[in-house]
């Protein structure tokens, strides 16, 4: 007859049990969170989305590293293109510019150098060492131009379509992955405005 | 000797001097009141943890600045916070503003209190709902006597 007692004992711990399964199951629930959020890339954490995509690229008129005269966004009107925001003072710009150059070398798009407040001797050398992928670099001297497109960090990458608006922004190094997925992003807006004529 | 002393004292004074201290003029104590309350609402976007205003990143310096030149150009505190928004999203507000996206930022807390409070009450009114243990009747206890006088 142990088992009448035995009973009434299960009942109780049922419902205690019960209560005691609510803090259990939000941990589980944290856990999984905090999994989801370990598992992510440290790169994707840190990505901010810009305002300035579908946007009208900033406008700016800036000299021209190791030439004369100055140029702007107006320069590259009627063309998808690349701003690629560089200085030397950027590790990961010189592990990025060997991809650059290849993008360049394509002759499938065309990029724009926007260094940032930089020593304008040592950029130039920079380029005669590692190569120039640049239709022309410009010289954001005191950095207001990258402030005014929202740069964060060096490099940034801004795809701009032919209408002078800012498409895509890409953060980091441009590995060959992303510079292939760039690259097809450009010949989508490419035909994106060729059917629109 | 002389040369020792002032890098000993210098040396004590840097560790005083903590946070970026940029040697700005403004037209006014209240300028620069404002100066200051903004810096402190604006991230550093490079640091992200930061405000502009405790950060030496290049970047904050360069905002820093801005924000000062803006100030002493007359600029309302809400066109700087948008000039800021415009080129680095809300992101750069410690404060987000209350809009469609942000909502949830805003009012999350006091759904999750809500819910909080629902779990209590609902705990409280079924232990208050439960029958009380009364003292066992005659009846109950001649049996209990027979359950264990049969286990045995």
């Amino acid at each position: 007859m142990n088992r009448a007692v035995d009973k009434v004992g299960a009942l109780r711990l049922s419902g205690a049990a019960r209560y005691a399964l609510i803090p259990l199951a939000i941990f589980a629930v944290l856990v999984v969170l905090f999994a989801f959020s370990l598992a992510q890339p440290q790169q994707d954490k840190k990505k901010i989305p810009s305002p300035l995509i579908g946007k009208p690229a900033p406008q700016f008129m800036l000299p021209v590293l190791g030439g004369d005269g100055r140029m702007g966004p107006d320069d590259m009107q009627g063309q998808v293109w690349l701003m690629n925001v560089w200085a030397t003072w950027c590790a990961t710009c010189a592990i990025e510019h060997p991809v650059l150059n290849r993008l360049a070398a394509t002759g499938k798009v065309a990029l724009v150098g926007l260094n940032w407040k930089d020593d304008t001797s040592a950029a130039r050398r920079w380029l005669a060492q590692r190569g120039d992928p640049y239709a022309f670099t410009v010289v954001d001297r005191h950095g207001d131009v990258a402030i005014d497109y929202g740069v964060i960090a060096a490099p940034e990458t801004f795809v701009i379509d032919r209408q002078g608006v800012i498409r895509h922004k890409h953060l980091g190094a441009i590995d060959a992955r992303v510079g292939a997925e760039l690259l097809e992003l450009v010949s989508r807006l490419n035909a994106e405005t060729e059917a629109r004529r | 000797m002389m040369k020792g002393i002032v890098l000993w004292s210098a040396l004590l004074w840097s560790s005083v001097a903590t946070g970026a201290i940029d040697a700005f003029v403004f037209d006014d104590p209240q300028q620069e009141r404002r100066y200051h309350a903004l810096i402190d609402q604006l991230r550093c976007v490079v640091c992200q943890g930061q405000a502009i205003s405790g950060s030496n990143a290049s970047l904050a310096n360069d905002l820093r600045k801005k924000v000062h030149d803006q100030i002493k150009a007359g600029w309302s505190d809400d066109r700087i916070k948008q000039y800021m928004v415009d080129r680095y999203g809300d992101f750069v507000l410690f404060r987000p503003p209350v809009q469609r996206n942000t909502l949830a930022l805003w009012i999350g807390p006091f759904v999750f209190f809500g819910v909080g409070v629902l779990i209590w009450v609902l705990f409280i009114r079924r232990r208050a709902a439960a029958p009380e243990l009364s003292a066992p009747s005659e009846a109950e206890r001649v049996r209990a006597k027979q359950w264990l006088e049969d286990a045995e």
